[in-house]
């Protein structure tokens, strides 16, 4: 009881208590079973659930929203630019939205290796 | 949200964005453009991106004019092309054009002249040439935070001595301190050129 309510305080549901990142969890998990990771523990192609946020290594970022609709990682990307009289004093920074493939993809550059939540 | 594949899809987003501005009876525009759309139209790079870099605007055949923002007809053009191919609001972007600040390696107009394609009655769009996309790229390889993922562009997109010479040549010209150079010579040493 005292378990439950620590958990209760900080937001965690436990027990039968139907959750999101539950739900989540549990549809990787089946995918995952069908579509074992790599050696290398890279999530493959087909494990990949629609929505949901990847850790991983990427182009632009560590971090990348999969959108199954395209195919396609979305990451926050940043375009620096230093001044060449005070280097590496940045002059200016532009923050965008990326796109990057699966690394199994032609092209592709992000390597998803753990889910972190829904969108 | 889309993004570009393959070249075709890249000169598709283009072909609907000069319809769509020649219906909005837009004023007729030569771009001059480069980024990843313009490694994969060139062929040099082939990965999956949503945006086109515009650089400049090319106004009387040889001269760069930064890009403060489009015409309203185009940025309308360019939103109805983003609906049709289901791309990012941003797809068709000013972003680069802060590399004129500092000024564009020389002959890079001339260059590009190659790489050029008309898109309807009132869109024209020049590619930045191989020789002038390694010279962007080396100095996107400076930035030591982030320049690591254009350092291996650099070396997937295997440059020559004189590519790599050319790019150095341009660094090179602009008014830059110790830290500047020596990071420069850094990455030209790790890309094996002697200069």
């Amino acid at each position: 009881m005292i378990t439950n309510r620590q958990n209760a305080l900080i937001g965690r549901k436990g027990g039968k208590a139907r959750s999101e990142q539950k739900s989540v969890a549990a549809r990787q998990n089946i995918r995952l079973r069908w579509h074992r990771r790599r050696e290398d523990g890279v999530i493959l192609l087909a494990a990949l659930i629609d929505g949901p946020w990847y850790r991983g290594k990427g182009r632009t970022a560590s971090v990348a929203l999969w959108d199954e609709h395209s195919s396609t990682f979305h990451t926050v990307g940043m375009n620096t630019y230093r001044d060449p009289k005070d280097f590496p004093r940045i002059s200016r920074r532009v923050t965008r939205i990326k796109q990057e493939g699966h690394i199994e993809t032609k092209g592709g550059s992000f390597a998803p290796v753990q889910i972190l939540a829904a969108e | 949200m889309n993004s570009f594949g393959r070249n075709q899809e890249i000169h598709e987003a283009l072909t609907t964005l000069g319809k769509q501005m020649a219906l909005a009876y837009a004023q007729d525009v030569q771009i001059l453009c480069c980024g990843s759309s313009g490694l994969c139209v060139l062929r040099i790079l082939s990965r999956p991106t949503k945006d086109i870099d515009a650089l400049a605007f090319i106004v009387d055949a040889h001269q760069l004019k930064p890009i403060d923002k489009f015409s309203p007809e185009m940025e309308l053009a360019i939103a109805k092309t983003a609906g049709i191919h289901r791309l990012g609001h941003d797809w068709f972007n000013p972003e680069a054009t802060v590399l004129l600040e500092r000024g564009l390696p020389d002959g890079i107009l001339e260059r590009s002249a190659m790489h050029a394609q008309q898109y309807g009655p009132c869109l024209r769009v020049q590619f930045i040439a191989r020789m002038d996309q390694v010279a962007l790229k080396l100095y996107a390889a400076m930035d030591p935070a982030k320049g690591r993922r254009h350092e291996e562009d650099l070396v997937v997109m295997k440059p020559t001595q004189d590519e790599i010479k050319h790019g150095v040549t341009w660094l090179r010209s602009w008014l830059s301190n110790t830290a500047f150079k020596k990071r420069l010579a850094f990455i030209v040493e790790g890309l094996g050129v002697v200069m």
